[in-house]
């Protein structure tokens, strides 16, 4: 049997719980109340230009990228704007928000979008540039999780050849079925937005790197490519992170991202699943990115789905139309389990990065206190980036760190692996990300 | 008896021409150390908390002989203590008066409700990864103690979810002021224990909904200072301590008692003697 591809480093192999694998994605209605977040990206603040009461269409940009690694955000729906206040968003943290009284509250998605049919597009006659720009004006941002402006993404600087395009449709965290059925739904959209991204640089070659779980999404996809030149489907053997960029490039290409570097430095760029989907309908539905599918799934939801909603939808919609019952809920995470952040408001929106809502009841939360490292070195074993987890997290402890350690801790990619695996369950991706605070604190 | 005469003699000859070696040496390469340098570090408190901006006592102490600095001054000893190290260099000092660190909040568990079981590590800056704040208030004092941990001086305590700073232990060092993360830890002059024990910049009802004792920013403490010294901006209000004169004003007017009079008994008592 044909070797399958994968990472080489560490890795683990938490259980899947891919609950909604088979659940087709729905759509969702229009919420009474949307909650867009100003700043759904990495980067530069956006500048808000709506003030409070102003009517605004679908579509209509309301915080504007304000350089050039930042992302413009839109109305997703016509309506009119309720308040802008400070607001705790999934992550966490709080930060401001605008809340806009949608016109048409209760209408179906599935509607709205349909009215926008998809128009022709000629390849052919896009230019770089042009490519480029429709991205950016669309605020499409790294929608795996990260919300990097993707048009900064696409924009190595002078020096830096793109020789590869790695399409992300690993998914490797437990729960979330997002992309997969992405992948089997929307297969020739997607076709279409990778082709676009391959004429930005030139037709190179583009690899779909997907799981060996998911063998109908495999097939779906490869049937979709048979006919196009120079795409092809990799498949991969299920291993977690296999979704980190370096660790998807390193299994796909066979490449190592340098310490400090960037994939673009192996000649690479990365896409996931969700963010070509939002390239496709910028180009062909002239729609920026305005909803996003997600899984809601966890012990508390007794039908696992995958839904498409407006970005913006307060979660207690979904708890809603779930019927979760509020008072047992005990832990909400928006993404993963193993990377996703825990949230601690029922009314947090979802944002352009938001792949998942998992929601849990106490059972599922560790009470397990934090104990001495044994120096077993599992997690060492278990860390995909090859680092002395151990040694690091006892330095950042004693607040310690030695400079060689400091360019090793920062290049921890935060998946959770060491945690995972630790017999002693020692806090160590905190303690991981601690260190990184502190060293960013230092310089 | 040669057997001894002789290896003694080599060895008091390599003795000889060392001695001379290290005579030129010492003569050659002499440096001119201050003694005044020594002098002035025993007059120093000794804390080597780096409050003064250098790397310890040593250092400072060096400065101070070697540069005509008036203003350098160590937050950690008195007054006093500063001027008579400045006689003892022969010069004027511009003595500062005694500044201690005050907390810009009062939510504590009572005040502020806790809004999650926060179960990571005991820190403030890494609750920060994960919440803005662990309380219903975002700009709320996490109290995980970060500052704590940067007191030199025992002069910091966790007390029911806030930070309490113990005037009289205060050295003013500064050093806890960088340490918290929400930025709650300002300066303020020892003397003038009036403060707005608030840093939340919500409109009002949000503000008052996250936490019993915010500042609203009402106003009626701007209205109420005879002194021009207290004013709001951005729903805050911030007294200006150049001018406040302690007559607790403020204070009595505040709707919602964000305005607290810090260490009250201690400088009551100071003023009975
Ligand atoms: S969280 Fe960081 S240290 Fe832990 S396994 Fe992942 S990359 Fe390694
Ligand atoms: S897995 Fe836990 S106990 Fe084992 S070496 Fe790592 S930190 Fe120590
Ligand atoms: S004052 Fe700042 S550092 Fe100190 S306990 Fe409060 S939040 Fe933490
Ligand atoms: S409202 Fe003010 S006093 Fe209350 S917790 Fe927040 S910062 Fe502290």
């Amino acid at each position: 049997m044909l070797q399958l591809k994968t990472f080489s480093r560490g890795g683990i192999h938490p259980p899947e719980e891919k609950l909604s694998a088979q659940s087709p994605i729905i759509y969702g209605d229009i919420p009474a109340s949307i909650l867009v977040a100003v700043d759904q990206h990495i980067g530069k603040p956006c500048k808000l230009i709506v003030e409070k009461g102003a009517a605004v269409t679908r579509g209509q940009v309301l915080a504007e990228s304000s350089g050039f690694i930042s992302s413009n955000v839109h109305s997703p729906v016509a309506g009119r704007i309720q308040k802008i206040a400070r607001f705790p968003l999934l992550g966490g943290q709080v930060r401001e928000v605008i809340q806009i009284t949608p016109d048409n509250a209760g209408e179906n998605l599935k509607s709205v979008i349909d009215n926008e049919p998809e128009q022709a597009v000629e390849i052919e006659k896009l230019t770089p540039d042009k490519i480029r720009k429709t991205i950016a004006d669309a605020g499409i941002v790294g929608m795996g999780g990260a919300g990097f402006p993707t048009h900064v993404k696409l924009s190595p600087p002078d020096g830096k050849e793109i020789k590869e395009l790695i399409i992300n449709g690993a998914e490797c965290e437990p729960y979330i079925t997002a992309d997969h059925r992405l992948m089997l739904e929307y297969a020739e959209p997607l076709v279409k937005g990778i082709l676009i991204l391959q004429k930005l640089f030139g037709g190179i070659p583009v690899y779909i790197g997907i799981e060996n779980n998911k063998p109908d999404a495999l097939q779906r996809i490869d049937e979709a490519v048979k006919n196009i030149p120079n795409v092809e489907v990799v498949p991969l053997k299920t291993k977690y992170p296999q979704g980190g960029e370096k660790q998807l490039i390193k299994a796909v290409v066979n490449r190592e991202v340098p310490s400090k570097g960037l994939p673009m430095d192996v000649g690479v760029v990365v896409q996931n699943v969700a963010t070509i989907l939002a390239i496709y309908n910028a180009f062909y539905h002239k729609r920026p990115l305005m909803e996003r599918v997600l899984t809601v799934s966890g012990n508390m939801v007794k039908d696992p789905a995958n839904i498409m909603l407006p970005i913006g939808t307060p979660i207690s919609y979904i708890m809603e139309k779930a019927e979760i019952d509020k008072e047992n809920v005990g832990l909400v995470i928006s993404g993963g389990p193993m990377m996703g952040k825990t949230s601690f408001s029922f009314e947090s929106p979802i944002t352009k990065t938001s792949s998942a809502i998992l929601f849990f009841n106490n059972s599922m939360i560790s009470k397990r206190e934090e104990n001495p490292c044994i120096r077993c070195g599992a997690c060492i074993k278990a860390c995909p980036m090859g680092l002395d987890v151990a040694q690091y997290t006892k330095m950042i402890i004693a607040s310690v760190i030695s400079p060689k350690a400091k360019d090793s801790i920062l290049d921890c990619i935060e998946c959770g692996s060491c945690s995972y695996v630790c017999p002693a369950d020692r806090r160590l991706v905190h303690w991981m990300r601690f260190g990184k605070n502190i060293i960013r604190r230092e310089n | 008896m040669l057997e001894i005469i002789i290896p003694g003699l080599i060895l008091g000859g390599f003795a000889l021409i060392s001695a001379s070696g290290l005579l030129v040496a010492s003569k050659k390469f002499y440096v001119f150390e201050d003694p005044r340098i020594a002098e002035v570090n025993e007059m120093l408190p000794g804390a080597n908390c780096g409050g003064c901006g250098f790397a310890g006592c040593l250092a400072f102490a060096e400065h101070l002989v070697k540069n005509e600095d008036t203003d350098a001054i160590c937050p950690v000893a008195s007054g006093e203590e500063m001027q008579k190290i400045l006689a003892f260099l022969g010069r004027e000092a511009a003595v500062g008066e005694k500044m201690v660190a005050s907390l810009m909040c009062n939510g504590t568990h009572d005040n502020c409700k806790s809004q999650m079981d926060y179960a990571g590590i005991e820190d403030c800056w890494a609750a920060t990864l994960v919440t803005d704040s662990t309380k219903a208030c975002s700009f709320a004092c996490i109290g995980l103690g970060s500052c704590v941990k940067a007191c030199n001086f025992d002069a910091m305590h966790i007390e029911n979810g806030i930070v309490v700073i113990d005037d009289e232990k205060c050295t003013g060092c500064g050093l806890c002021v960088p340490a918290c993360p929400k930025n709650l830890l300002h300066m303020r002059p020892y003397k003038k224990y009036i403060t707005v024990a608030c840093y939340n910049t919500d409109r009002g009802a949000d503000a008052r909904k996250a936490c019993t004792v915010a500042c609203i920013g009402c106003l009626k403490c701007e209205k109420a200072c005879n002194y021009d010294a207290i004013h709001v901006n951005n729903f805050l209000a911030k007294i200006d301590y150049q001018k406040c004169t302690n007559c607790g004003d403020c204070v009595t007017v505040c709707p919602t008692n964000s305005i607290i009079i810090r260490g009250q008994e201690v400088h009551v008592a100071v003023e009975n003697v």
